[in-house]
Formats: C-alpha cells, sequence, structure tokens
C-alpha cells in the first residue's frame, strides 16, 4: 500500500495499527481534547499524544445519561466511545477548557471511564500578557505532573526535539495546501482532510515520513478543474471527512479551510531559535489564529478567513457548526455577515457531529453551489 | 416619583418601563387593606385610578405578579422589589443624564470599582431579564429580534433578551462592555457580538478556574487590568474614597444576604419564594445604597417572621423544602408563591441565590486590600463560582444547601441554555443522592422564556410529582 493510501485509510482508535504497535511496545497514550493542548509536550515526554474523536459513533445511549440533549454530541460522541471501552487503551487523558461541553467531559471522564491518570489545562479566554504568563505556567505544571505521574524526564533537548518533529509535520501540511491553490487540484477536500486527521493519531515521525511520500504521490498526479466552485470550509470541529464528501459531491472543491483540524493546527510554526522551548510552545498556542473561545479576536479570526479564502482564490465559504455549539453557533453568523459585507458568499450549515439527515445537507449545499457556481 | 426624570429618548424605553413599574408597584402596595387586584374592583378599575403616565406601564405588567405581592404575607418583600426597580433605574437615569459613561457589564462582576471610576455600570442581563420578571409578553420581542439575526435559539435569553433590545435601540448603547469569561460560551459569544456589532470596546476580566489562592491572585490581576482598559477607554479614573464608598454599600448588602441566607435554615421557612429572581438579579445594585436597603429590607421581613416563629405557607400544610439546583424561573414569580400555597413547598435556595459564607467582607484600608477583597468576592458571585472551574464546587454547593437548609427534594428545573448544567446534572443528582438520600426532580425551562415551559405545564409537572410522593 503507498504511503498515500496507507494515510488515507487509517483507521483508529482500536483498529489503528500504529497505535496497536504503540502499545505492543509498553508504549503510553495521552488523548487530548482541543488544539490548544501542546501535543509537543507530551511527544517530549515520550508519550503518544492522541487527538480524541468519535469517529463512527452514531448511537449515544451510554453517554445520554450523563450529557443531556442540548449538548453537543462531539463529547457525548467522545464519551459514549469512552463509556462503551473504545479508549480502554488511553494511559492518560489532558482535557482543555476549550468550551463548557468539552471541559464538562473531565468530571464525567474522571468518574465513569477512569482513564487512569487525567489532567485539566486551562487556558484564558482572551489575549493578554498576563493570559500568555497564565498558560505558560499552566503547561509547567502538566509538563511536571506528566513527569511526577508516568516516571519520565521531559528535558528543554527533548522539547526542541519534539518542537522539530511537529514543525516539520506543519511545513509538509503547508506544501499539502500550497498544491491546492492552483485552478488544478491534485487532491480533493476530503482526502486532504483524510490526510490531517492522521497526523492526530500517530507517531508523529513516522507520519511526517508518510506524508513526505505522499506528497511527492499528490504533485505526480494529473489535477482537475472539473469543478464548480473553489471552497473554503470553516467552523466547528471535523474530524470526519463525511461533511466534504458531501460538499465535494455537489461540485464543490474544497481547497482550504479555517478549521482547527486544517489549517489552524499546522499554518504557522513554533521559534526555533529562542532559550525557552516552553516559552515558544506556549507563545504559539496561545497566539495563533484563534478559535471562537478566545474573545475580542473576531476581527482577527475574519481577517484569517478573508486570508486564507483569497490565499486559495475560493469562489465561496461554508461554515459548519455543530448543534448546541455556542462558540461557533454565533461565530459561523458572525463570520457569513463579515464575508457577505465584503463580497465573498458564505453559508452556514449546522449539523450533527455524527452526520444525518444528509438529504438536508446536500439540497442546502447544492444551492449555495448554484448560487456561486464558476462560469 | 419625579416623572420629570422620565425621558422622552427612545433608548431609555426599557429603563422609564422599570422606575415606572416600581412606582406603580408600590402604589399598590401602598393601599392598606388591599390584598389583591379584586379589592380594588379589578384590573380596569386599577387602570382608572393610576395616573396617566403609568397606564401603558400597567398594560405590560403580569396580572397575577401583583395579586402575589399584594397578598399580606409577600407584601414587606415586595416593596424592596418595587422599591429597588425605581429607585435603582431612577440613579442611573439620572447618571446618564449627567453624561458618564455608560458601562453594560456581566451581571457576576462585583461594580464598585466601575461607580468609583464615575462610570455608570449596569449589568447588560438585567435590562432584559427585568422585563422577563415583570411583563406579561417578558423579554420575548427581545430574544426573536437577536435570533431574527441568524443566531441559534440555544443561546441564553439573559443576553439575547437584552441584545435584542439593544438592536432595537431600546436600551442604551453602552460605551463600553465588560464580561468575565466564567459563566458560559454562550454569554461570551453574546458579549463579542455586541461588541463587533455595536462597535463598542469589549473589556474581559478572566473568571480563574481553581478557587485558591494561585487563582485568587490570577483575578486580582484581571481586575487591575481591567481597570487600566477603563481607565483607557474612558478617560475616568479610580478614585480610592469613592471605591471605599460603593465597598461600603456592598459589605453591607453581602452581609444582610449572607444573614438572611442563614435565616433559610430555619424550619419552618421564614422567607418567602416569590422574590428569588429579584434577589439574583439585584445583586446589580452592589455598590449603591440600594444594594443593602434591598437585602436589609428583606433580612427583616424573614428575621420577623423567624421570631414569632412564622410560616409563609398556609396553617396546616406540611412544610416541604425545595432546594432548586439550577435557579428559578424570572417569567413565573406567582410559580413559587403558588407552590407555597398549594403544597407547602418552600424555597431554601439555588445556584443563582448562594454566597458562600466566606465571600465576606471587603477590607476597605486601601486600593489593595479593595480589589483583593472584590477579587476574591468576584470568585464567589452566584453562577460565576460555580461555573469558572470543575464542576466539584457547584456539586458540592448543593450537598451544602440540601444538608444545611434541610431539603428534601432537589429540583433541577434546568435552563435549557446552560450547557455546562446539563453536562454536570447527573453528577448532581447522584452525589446529592449518594450523600444525602435525597431525590431529585428534573425537567426543563428557559429561565426567561415562558414559551419553552409556560407557568400551566410546570404546575402540572409539580402536582404530578408531588402526588406520586
Amino acid at each position: 500500500m503507498s504511503a498515500f493510501a496507507e494515510l488515507l485509510a487509517l483507521p483508529s482508535r482500536g483498529e489503528n495499527p500504529y497505535l496497536q504497535e504503540w502499545k505492543k511496545e509498553a508504549g503510553r497514550v495521552v488523548g487530548v481534547t482541543c488544539t490548544y493542548a501542546p501535543e509537543e509536550i507530551i511527544a517530549a515526554s515520550g508519550l503518544l499524544p492522541y487527538r480524541m474523536e468519535a469517529r463512527g459513533v452514531t448511537d449515544t445511549g451510554l453517554a445520554d445519561v450523563y450529557f443531556h440533549r442540548f449538548n453537543c454530541t462531539f463529547p457525548r460522541s467522545v464519551l459514549q466511545a469512552g463509556l462503551a471501552g473504545e479508549y480502554d487503551f488511553l494511559d492518560g487523558f489532558c482535557v482543555l477548557n476549550g468550551c463548557e461541553q468539552i471541559r464538562r467531559l473531565y468530571e464525567v471522564w474522571e468518574k465513569h471511564v477512569n482513564t487512569d491518570y487525567q489532567y485539566m489545562i486551562t487556558i484564558p479566554h482572551s489575549i493578554s500578557d498576563a493570559g500568555l504568563a497564565w498558560y505558560k505556567e499552566e503547561i509547567f505544571n502538566f509538563k511536571e505532573d506528566l513527569g511526577k505521574n508516568f516516571g519520565i524526564r521531559c528535558t528543554n533537548e527533548d522539547l526542541w526535539k519534539a518542537i522539530k518533529v511537529y514543525n516539520e509535520s506543519r511545513r509538509l501540511v503547508q506544501e499539502l495546501y500550497a498544491l491546492r491553490k492552483d485552478d488544478s487540484v491534485p487532491i480533493t477536500g476530503s482526502d486532504a482532510a483524510r490526510l490531517l486527521f492522521s497526523a492526530f493519531i500517530m507517531p508523529r515521525e513516522k507520519y511526517n515520513a508518510l506524508l513526505k511520500e505522499a506528497l511527492e504521490e499528490i504533485r505526480s498526479k494529473d489535477g482537475t478543474d472539473d469543478y464548480k466552485a473553489r471552497i473554503l470550509v470553516g467552523g466547528a470541529a471535523l474530524d470526519d471527512p463525511q461533511l466534504l464528501e458531501i460538499i465535494e459531491g455537489q461540485g464543490g472543491m474544497v481547497v482550504t479551510d479555517t478549521l482547527c483540524f486544517g489549517s489552524r493546527s499546522f499554518g504557522s510554526l513554533i521559534e526555533e531559535d529562542g532559550d525557552d522551548p516552553l516559552h515558544a510552545i506556549a507563545k504559539h498556542y496561545y497566539n495563533r489564529n484563534p478559535c471562537p473561545r478566545m474573545l475580542g479576536q473576531f476581527k482577527n479570526r475574519l481577517g484569517y478567513t478573508e486570508e486564507m479564502a483569497q490565499g486559495a482564490r475560493v469562489d465561496g465559504v461554508i461554515l459548519e457548526k455543530i448543534v448546541f455549539c455556542d462558540s461557533h453557533g454565533v461565530d459561523t453568523t458572525m463570520l457569513a455577515d463579515g464575508l457577505e459585507e465584503k463580497g465573498m458568499p458564505a453559508m452556514v450549515l449546522e449539523r450533527e457531529y455524527a452526520l444525518s439527515d444528509l438529504g438536508r445537507l446536500k439540497t442546502r449545499v447544492e444551492a449555495f453551489m448554484e448560487r456561486i457556481a464558476r462560469g | 416619583m419625579d416623572t420629570s426624570q422620565l425621558s422622552d429618548r427612545k433608548d431609555r424605553t426599557i429603563i422609564n418601563n422599570y422606575m415606572k413599574s416600581g412606582y406603580m408597584g408600590l402604589l399598590l402596595l401602598e393601599m392598606e387593606g388591599i390584598t389583591s387586584l379584586a379589592d380594588l374592583g379589578g384590573p380596569e378599575a386599577i387602570r382608572g385610578f393610576l395616573p396617566e403616565e403609568f397606564q401603558d406601564t400597567f398594560d405590560l405588567v403580569q396580572l397575577p405578579l401583583l395579586d402575589v405581592i399584594l397578598k399580606e404575607k409577600n407584601r414587606a418583600s415586595a416593596k424592596a422589589v418595587f422599591r429597588t426597580a425605581m429607585d435603582y433605574f431612577e440613579l442611573v437615569n439620572r447618571e446618564l443624564e449627567a453624561g458618564k459613561p455608560h458601562v453594560q457589564h456581566y451581571f457576576a462582576i462585583a461594580p464598585e470599582f466601575m461607580w468609583a471610576m464615575d462610570l455608570v455600570p449596569v449589568a447588560h442581563e438585567a435590562l432584559g431579564a427585568i422585563s422577563s420578571i415583570f411583563y406579561r409578553e417578558g423579554c420575548e420581542a427581545g430574544i426573536d429580534r437577536t435570533l431574527a439575526e441568524g443566531y441559534p435559539d440555544h443561546l441564553c435569553a439573559a443576553q439575547t433578551g437584552s441584545v435584542g433590545y439593544l438592536l432595537d435601540g431600546l436600551i442604551p448603547k453602552p460605551d463600553v462592555l465588560v464580561n468575565n469569561s466564567a459563566p458560559c460560551d454562550a454569554s461570551n459569544m453574546m458579549y463579542e457580538y455586541a461588541s463587533n456589532k455595536f462597535d463598542i470596546p469589549l473589556v474581559m476580566i478572566e473568571s480563574p478556574y481553581y478557587q485558591n489562592e494561585r487563582g485568587w491572585k490570577y483575578a486580582i490581576t484581571e481586575i487591575k487590568r481591567a481597570i487600566e482598559e477603563l481607565e483607557r477607554i474612558t478617560g475616568h479614573t479610580l478614585d480610592e474614597d469613592k471605591l471605599r464608598e460603593h465597598v461600603e454599600h456592598s459589605n453591607e448588602a453581602i452581609s444582610y444576604f449572607l444573614k438572611l441566607q442563614e435565616l433559610k435554615r430555619l424550619t419552618p421557612m421564614p422567607d418567602t419564594g416569590w422574590h428569588r429572581p429579584a434577589d439574583t438579579l439585584f445583586l446589580i445594585q452592589l455598590g449603591t445604597p440600594m444594594s443593602a436597603a434591598y437585602y436589609k429590607a428583606l433580612y427583616e421581613d424573614a428575621k420577623a417572621r423567624a421570631d414569632r416563629q412564622g410560616s409563609v405557607i398556609p396553617e396546616g400544610k406540611k412544610e416541604k423544602r425545595l432546594a432548586w439546583g439550577y435557579a428559578w424561573m424570572a417569567y413565573d414569580l406567582p410559580f413559587f408563591d403558588w407552590l407555597e400555597e398549594e403544597h407547602g413547598a418552600v424555597y431554601t435556595g439555588d445556584v443563582l441565590t448562594y454566597i458562600p459564607p466566606h465571600a465576606g467582607v471587603v477590607d476597605t484600608t486601601s486600593v489593595e486590600t479593595m480589589i483583593e477583597g472584590l477579587a476574591w468576592r468576584f470568585m464567589q458571585m452566584p453562577m460565576g463560582r460555580q461555573t469558572m472551574g470543575f464542576s466539584d464546587v457547584w456539586v458540592n454547593d448543593f450537598v451544602t444547601i440540601v444538608k444545611q437548609f434541610k431539603v428534601d427534594t432537589l429540583v433541577l428545573a434546568g435552563h435549557m441554555a446552560c450547557k455546562h448544567f446539563w453536562a454536570l446534572n447527573k453528577l448532581l443528582s447522584d452525589k446529592v443522592k449518594e450523600e444525602t438520600g435525597v431525590p431529585t426532580l428534573r425537567f426543563e425551562v428557559d429561565m426567561f422564556d415562558k414559551r419553552f415551559t409556560p407557568g400551566p405545564e410546570m404546575r402540572r409537572i409539580m402536582n404530578e410529582y408531588f402526588a406520586s410522593q
């Protein structure tokens, strides 16, 4: 199987061969819930960070006991996977206060899933010097606690090494995005998303090696310009390509995004020329292109969306939100209004974490395509 | 009431309404020997003898609420509620007319330091939510206005009501918005929206995650940072003497609040339940003379009842003690009076009217001690305290309430917009059952929008519950 095919088809959780191999070699795994989690620290400590997901979970009967119908289906589905034993491979679970519903997962998980080690990292909701100092102290405490709990040392040298590896991922992914900027696109958005999702669920050095090979394969492909419109997708955490397939099934070509599983995780590098790797990590994660949970940053987010849209020459923006997500629930409408005011067509698409009512989604996307189709 | 204070400005519509409602309520309460609207000849007759400038306000007000406040047992607390509505909004109106910069802030931020900067702070949520308390149509027009902009209906009406009023120009556009990061994304995002929509600077105060010294030191830093930002934006600076004056008012208010809270432990319950939403919302007055007057009046009413071993339920009924593990429903204050009259069910505590005793008095020795004390109090304010960190705080507060207030049923009338609550509600009910044996009744409401679970439905739920006991 080629590297490209392997990354496209990488299964998650128990079926993941890299995870199986890691566990067989007595490796330990720490789940993380959010892109504000400093994965470099986990990796530098000799542990495997695993971005929590619940792909394939459609029934949330166990989780519904704890998460009510007004709660977002993302943490609910992750909880379901945990309660069903699908996360028994975790040795640790690092939660962040990314949103109200994710952070409440912490206590429910602690009581009812009971992974051996759990930790909460908190990040302030606005950008300030005091906020950066707080976040840096939080990740320092996390590093120390990881060390104490797992009996490991994480030196500055380990951190710099991890930063290099993760920055390499970021560079490679940026190359992938660059390949999609021309009219002739060598890879669909849904396939590109699959490549990115794999980064979060396998050892990063191995991912980098596979992605490098995959990029060569992609470069050698004939691209296609047989699509109706170039699309940017933004909004809530999207870890399953099904929605992108729906968009592309209606004639769209997803050529870029502002997603946390996408460009927000890979769009900028951690500075490697300083003295303090922890400070470099803190600065990077705290200050990078913000999620709507960071307040007072809407204009930056709108600007970032415009920049990504212009850079990839998109014809329209689709902003997706999960039902009952407050942050994206408001932000997607604000962004859509802001983009439309500037002449960029935008639509807001509401979904559940596990896609359902596909007919409705297809119809809405189809109507949007009719509006923005090229030529 | 000095009616010359009523402004013609459209953006004083809601404030005018609250002042006039307060005055009208006091007019009715001052009538001797009247215990219901029927005693006065019914609504039409009352409308007829009200001064002309208050007749339109009477048309807005919930009539069952007026019947409740005229009952003997509720009069003292009702006078406090309506007096506050009138005096506080008269103060706000006067200060706005004087041209001082206007701040709208999240309700759980201690506003004393803003008063001390000669600003006019008003809790943004109160501007909408008080409509829910007083008026037949509540703040639903505001809610619907916000949703008409394309925003989801699972947001909290605490903000969508006020934001809608802002969109329609019925409340003043503030010069600054001040928000704290707790309780939730829904409230945060509405502040973000209002800031961007109306180009209003937004000052954020981070609510620390931890209830410990590190969290407290961070809260102190955040309040100082907020003061600096307000100074930069408004050109107004913090005055130590003014800060002391406002903190002394709030110290007095909080001490009465805590004394009242202690009384609620007693059997029979000496405090009537109908005014609990106001008890939360009128925390917005902290720092003003009205705040101490409000809680003092409630305390004295409850104390007098406690001293004579009086009860708030009809004679012959067995007292049932409820704790509201979320909170109240603003749109149906008569519901809590009905619970007392119909079922002997009294209101002990809820998450929005519980302040831990150690919230304490702020040391007024210096600006530094006052900011330190205000930071600590900010971490203990209702809703902020229970939501800024781990859910243990909310859960353990309720184990405490159930034990100390001798509760026999925990009612989780959960606000549909509160994602926090709904993700911890099972942890809460399980822990209370485990530690106290007390059962939970759970149902959904929207705290400010009667359309979600109307009053008759709530009565049906409670009737069924009590019938099953």
